[in-house]
C-alpha cells in the first residue's frame, strides 16, 4: 500500500491525463480568486499587473509540455 | 583545463560580484534593513534570485547526470515540482506571511500555533543550513579540484572570502542583488553550452534519432511520466504524491531561505509576483541542466558516472573565454546558495532563539549586530566542519534525509493552520512530532515497506498524511484559538467574521 501498488493498473496514458488534469483543475482555483485580492497593494492597477494573467499563462506552457513528453 | 582568458573571466567575475554586494552596505541601518532588506525589493529581483538559490553547482552536475541516467523525468522538479507550489505559496501562504510583518516561517508558526512549534522549526532549519553549508563547501572544492586541479583550501578560502564580505555587510539586499547578477550568469553560461550542444548533435531531431537509435534502454528517456514499476527514482505516482503534493509545498513554503526573500518586497502585490516570476524562470532550469546530460549520451556515451556528463560537455564543446564562463555560473550556483544559507541563519538565530529567549528588550543596532556576528560565526563554522565532510561518505545523503524528515510534518501544519481555525496550537505541536516520528520510522524500516531504493518521495507523502491526520484528531479534542488571535494569520478569517458580524 505504501508503495501506490493499488494504482499500477493505471495505464501510463491516464496517469498523463491526471497530471494534465491538475493544471486544468488548479487554472479553474486561479480564476476563482477575486481580482481586488490579486492587485492588492497596488496604487494603479494595469491589465498586465493581473496575476492570475501570469498564472494561467505558466500553467499553459507547463500544460503543453507535459501534453507532448 | 582553463586557459589563461578564462581565468581573467572568473577572477573578473568574482571581484565584480564582491564589490556589488559589498556596495549594499551602505543601505543597512537597521535590523529590517539587514534581514528582509528594508522591505524594499521589487518582484522581478526576488523572483531571479528564489532560483538562484534553489541551484547550486552541484545541480549542474547532477540533475545533468540524472538526466543521463534516466532522461526527462528528472525535469518534473522544476516543472510540476514548482509551478503548482510557488502559485500557491503566490496566491494563498506569501500575502498573508508579509502582511502578518514576520521575519521568519517559524516565527509565523508560533504566532498561529506556540513557542514550542516555533522553536522546533526554527532549531531544525538552523541545524540543517548551519550542516549543509560545511557540505557545501567541501562537495564544491572537491568539484573543482577534480576539473581545475584547485587546491581544496584555496576554493573553500576563496568562496567564502567573497561570500562573507557582501552578506556579512550588506545583508538581504546584498544577497539579493548579487542572485540576480548570478543568474544571469548562471542562464548564459548554461544556454551558451546547450545551443552549441544542438548545433553539435544536429538540432533537437538529430538528438532524438540519435538517442532512438541507441537502444531499449533509452526509450524512456523522452518521456516526464514514467510507471510506478520503474526503476528509477521517479515513478508517477512518487511524483504526483510525494513531489507534487507535499515536497514541492514544504520547499516553496516552508523554506525559511526561499520565502525571507518575498518578506523583503516593497509591497503586497510584489511579494505575490515574485513567486510567479520565479516559477516562470525556474521552467527553463530544466533546459539548461537536463539538456546537456541528454546531449552526453549522444557525444559520450556509457560513462560509469553520469555525473561525469556536464564537465565531459564542457571539455568537448566550449572555446576558451566560455570555459570560464561557464566555471563562472558554476561558482555563481555555489555562492548564491551559500549566501542564501547564511543570511537565513542569521535571521533564524536572532529573531527566533537570541531576541525570544535569550535578549527580548535591546535596542534594534543590538539585534543587528548580533545578525552580523551571527553570519560570521556560521561562515566559520561552516569553514571549520568542511572537511569533516570527507570522513563520512554519507553525509549529505544524512543531511538531507534529516531534512525530508520534516518536511511533511511541517507543510501539514502549515496548510493545516492557514485554511482552518479550528486547528489548536496543541494540535500543530502534537502533528509536527508525530509525523516526524512517522518520517524517522518509516526509513527505519524502508527496506521491508517500500520496494524501490530511495523513498524519500513516499516517505514524505506518508508523515505529511500522519502529521497532518495527528493535527486534525488533537485539535478537536483541545481548545480552540480565539477568533480574535488568528487574524491575519487564518485565510480570509477577518473578512468571514466581519461579515457574520
Amino acid at each position: 500500500m505504501l508503495n501506490f501498488d493499488w494504482l499500477s493498473g493505471i495505464p501510463i496514458n491516464v496517469a498523463k491525463g491526471i497530471f494534465l488534469g491538475l493544471y486544468i483543475f488548479i487554472a479553474l482555483l486561479v480564476l476563482l480568486i477575486p481580482k481586488q485580492y490579486v492587485f492588492q497593494g497596488v496604487e494603479k492597477p494595469r491589465w498586465w499587473m493581473n496575476l492570475k494573467l501570469w498564472a494561467i499563462g505558466l500553467l499553459a506552457y507547463i500544460f503543453i509540455v507535459y501534453y507532448i513528453f | 583545463m582553463l586557459s589563461g582568458i578564462d581565468y581573467f573571466v572568473v577572477i573578473f567575475y568574482l571581484i565584480g560580484i564582491m564589490m556589488l554586494g559589498y556596495y549594499f552596505r551602505r543601505f543597512v541601518q537597521t535590523s529590517q534593513d539587514y534581514f528582509l532588506a528594508g522591505k524594499m525589493l521589487p518582484f522581478w529581483a526576488i523572483g531571479m534570485s528564489i532560483v538562484v538559490s534553489d541551484i547550486g553547482a552541484m545541480d549542474f552536475l547532477g540533475i545533468s547526470g540524472q538526466a543521463y541516467r534516466y532522461g526527462i523525468a528528472v525535469g518534473n522538479f522544476d516543472w510540476i515540482g514548482s509551478v503548482p507550489a510557488m502559485l500557491l505559496a503566490a496566491f494563498i501562504f506569501v500575502p498573508y506571511f508579509w502582511k502578518a510583518g514576520v521575519y521568519t516561517i517559524p516565527e509565523y508558526l508560533g504566532r498561529r500555533y506556540n513557542d514550542s512549534v516555533r522553536t522546533a522549526a526554527s532549531i531544525t532549519w538552523i541545524v540543517f543550513f548551519a550542516l549543509d553549508l560545511g557540505i557545501m563547501f567541501w562537495a564544491s572544492a572537491l568539484l573543482f579540484n577534480t576539473l581545475l586541479g584547485w587546491p581544496i583550501w584555496l576554493s573553500i578560502i576563496l568562496t567564502a572570502s567573497v561570500v562573507g564580505l557582501y552578506t556579512i555587510f550588506g545583508g538581504l539586499a546584498a544577497v539579493v542583488m548579487t542572485d540576480v547578477v548570478q543568474l544571469i550568469i548562471m542562464f548564459v553560461g548554461g544556454a551558451t553550452l546547450v545551443f552549441l550542444g544542438f548545433y553539435h548533435v544536429g538540432g533537437w531531431e538529430g538528438l532524438v534519432t540519435k538517442l532512438s537509435a541507441m537502444g531499449d534502454g533509452y526509450q524512456n528517456h523522452f518521456d516526464l511520466i514514467l510507471p510506478t514499476d520503474t526503476k528509477t527514482p521517479f515513478p508517477w505516482t512518487g511524483i504526483l504524491f510525494g513531489l507534487t503534493f507535499v515536497m514541492a509545498n514544504a520547499y516553496m513554503i516552508g523554506n525559511q531561505a526561499i520565502v525571507q526573500r518575498c518578506l523583503s518586497a516593497k509591497s503586497e502585490w510584489h511579494a505575490k509576483a515574485s513567486m510567479i516570476w520565479g516559477a516562470f524562470l525556474k521552467m527553463f532550469i530544466p533546459v539548461l541542466v537536463l539538456f546537456p546530460g541528454l546531449i552526453a549520451i549522444t557525444m559520450h556515451p556509457g560513462l560509469e558516472d553520469g555525473d561525469q556528463a556536464f564537465p565531459m560537455l564542457i571539455r568537448s564543446l566550449l572555446p576558451p573565454g566560455l570555459v570560464g564562463l561557464m566555471f563562472a555560473a558554476f561558482l555563481a550556483g555555489l555562492m548564491s546558495s551559500i549566501d542564501s544559507m547564511l543570511n537565513s541563519t542569521a535571521t533564524l538565530w536572532t529573531k527566533d532563539i537570541y531576541q525570544r529567549f535569550l535578549k527580548k528588550d535591546a535596542t534594534d543596532r543590538h539585534y543587528l549586530i548580533v545578525g552580523r556576528i551571527a553570519t560570521v560565526v556560521l561562515l566559520v563554522f561552516g569553514v571549520i566542519t568542511a572537511p569533516i565532510s570527507s570522513y563520512f561518505p554519507g553525509i549529505y545523503v544524512a543531511v538531507q534525509t534529516f531534512l525530508s524528515f520534516f518536511q511533511g510534518p511541517i507543510f501539514s501544519i502549515l496548510l493545516l493552520g492557514i485554511f482552518w481555525k479550528r486547528i489548536t496550537q496543541w494540535g500543530g505541536l502534537a502533528g509536527l512530532l508525530g509525523g516526524i516520528g512517522i518520517s524517522t520510522l518509516l526509513y527505519i524500516f524502508k527496506s521491508s515497506l517500500f520496494t524501490i531504493e530511495d523513498p524519500f518521495l513516499y516517505v514524505s507523502w506518508w508523515s505529511f498524511v500522519g502529521g497532518f491526520i495527528i493535527t486534525i484528531t488533537v485539535s478537536i479534542f483541545t481548545k480552540p484559538h480565539p477568533v480574535e488571535h488568528l487574524f491575519g494569520l487564518v485565510y480570509r478569517l477577518e473578512e468571514k467574521y466581519m461579515n457574520s458580524k
